[in-house]
């Protein structure tokens, strides 16, 4: 009887002890999976943007897109009143003409005088319509250059997709006035999409190039595939900033609660789930499935 | 499993239903164990309740984390 009570203490104890000693096996296992896996719920999708601006100014006398639309490569966006460039071009070829004609009229003028002989003609006046000849000849040039120019302008006057993609937020409307070089209609480009998930500082050293990643696009059950790119190797030191003395501006200190740092991650696309349009500027959750799953070596020493 | 999951239009960590999951499932396991009388067998019943608790939450959330 005494012997069957000790054998209940000692299975209570046992009992107790396995269970509790297996939840926190598996407590420490999730805290460690926990904080030093590689996920992070600040996944961004980006795209490469191009900012269209035309190469010469004014009036914009045609829109030739819509908002969002899909244009390819080189095909008209809009179209800058031309009227001006036209008369432009007129103007060089007539400089052109003048000056080819006055090239000419100095060119016949000079082989003239070198044949003359010398009682006709002194070798100063000889050298000097040489060198006359030669001047015009290079003012022609430059007019001929000066209609390539106006020619150039006349076709820049409409403005082409430098790639294919979606024309995004159009604000141009025909009549505005465009400077040359100002920046008026961003262009999404095709295929250029990549995700950029900031990894808290801690866990980059679990992240390689190369490493699978999966995104789970924010609020769908779409889940979308690729692999590290690349990592950041530098953001803004915001301990860095200088006061209007030049003193570096210093944030005081939390001794215990220390922030991370996060460092952005490229991830390129492999995969797309079929019928998932992606915007650039969606969020994602980015788990990072390691390749090597224990302590590979910290990212190498590029 | 995904990290996160919406439910009702907020999104939030798939931690938390499991948790609410585990609690629930805790309780029923709770009732069956008091019925059986399985709490003779146990030193510190309400150690020993935890400790299951705990184990409930964290397998299956081991599989987000993995």
């Amino acid at each position: 009887m005494n012997k069957n009570i000790k054998w209940v203490k000692l299975l209570r104890f046992a009992i107790t002890f396995a269970v509790v000693s297996l939840a926190v096996f598996f407590g420490l296992m999730l805290w460690d999976n926990y904080m030093n896996s590689a996920w992070t719920r600040d996944g961004r999708v980006r795209a490469d943007v191009v900012m269209v601006a035309p190469d010469v100014g004014g009036l914009v006398s045609r829109i030739a897109v819509v908002d969002n639309q899909f244009v390819h490569k080189g095909e008209l966006l809009y179209q800058i009143d031309e009227e001006r460039f036209h008369h432009a071009l007129t103007e060089a070829q007539a400089i052109a003409q003048t000056r080819k004609a006055e090239y000419e009229m100095k060119k016949h003028r000079s082989s003239r005088r070198s044949s003359a002989d010398a009682e006709t003609v002194s070798s100063e006046e000889r050298d000097d319509a040489l060198y006359d000849a030669q001047i015009a000849r290079a003012k022609y040039e430059e007019a001929l250059a000066q209609v390539e120019t106006a020619k150039l302008d006349l076709e820049r006057s409409a403005v082409r997709a430098p790639n294919d993609g979606w024309v995004s937020n159009l604000l141009l409307r025909k009549g505005d006035y465009v400077q040359a070089g100002e920046k008026r209609m961003a262009l999404v480009t095709e295929g250029s999409f990549w995700v950029y998930g900031y990894f808290e500082e801690h866990k980059l050293s679990l992240i390689h190039i190369g490493d699978k990643a999966q995104m789970k696009m924010l609020g769908t059950k779409y889940v979308l595939k690729g692999h590290v790119e690349s990592i950041a190797r530098g953001i803004s030191d915001r301990d860095n900033v200088t006061d209007g003395r030049l003193l570096a501006n210093v944030n005081p200190i939390f001794t215990w609660v220390r922030l991370a740092q996060r460092i952005p991650v490229r991830i390129h696309i492999d995969e797309i789930p079929e019928g998932f349009n992606l915007s650039a500027g969606m969020t994602c959750s980015v788990s990072i499935v390691p390749a090597h799953p224990i302590k590979g070596e910290p990212l190498g020493n590029r | 499993m995904p990290l996160d999951i919406t439910l009702f239009g907020i999104q939030m960590p798939t931690l938390l239903p499991i948790f609410v999951i585990a609690a629930v499932v805790q309780i029923l396991i709770d009732r069956l164990m008091a019925d059986g009388g399985l709490y003779n067998y146990v030193w510190h019943p309400g150690l020993f309740r935890t400790a299951i608790f705990v184990c409930l939450f964290t397998i299956p959330c081991l599989f987000i984390y993995r």
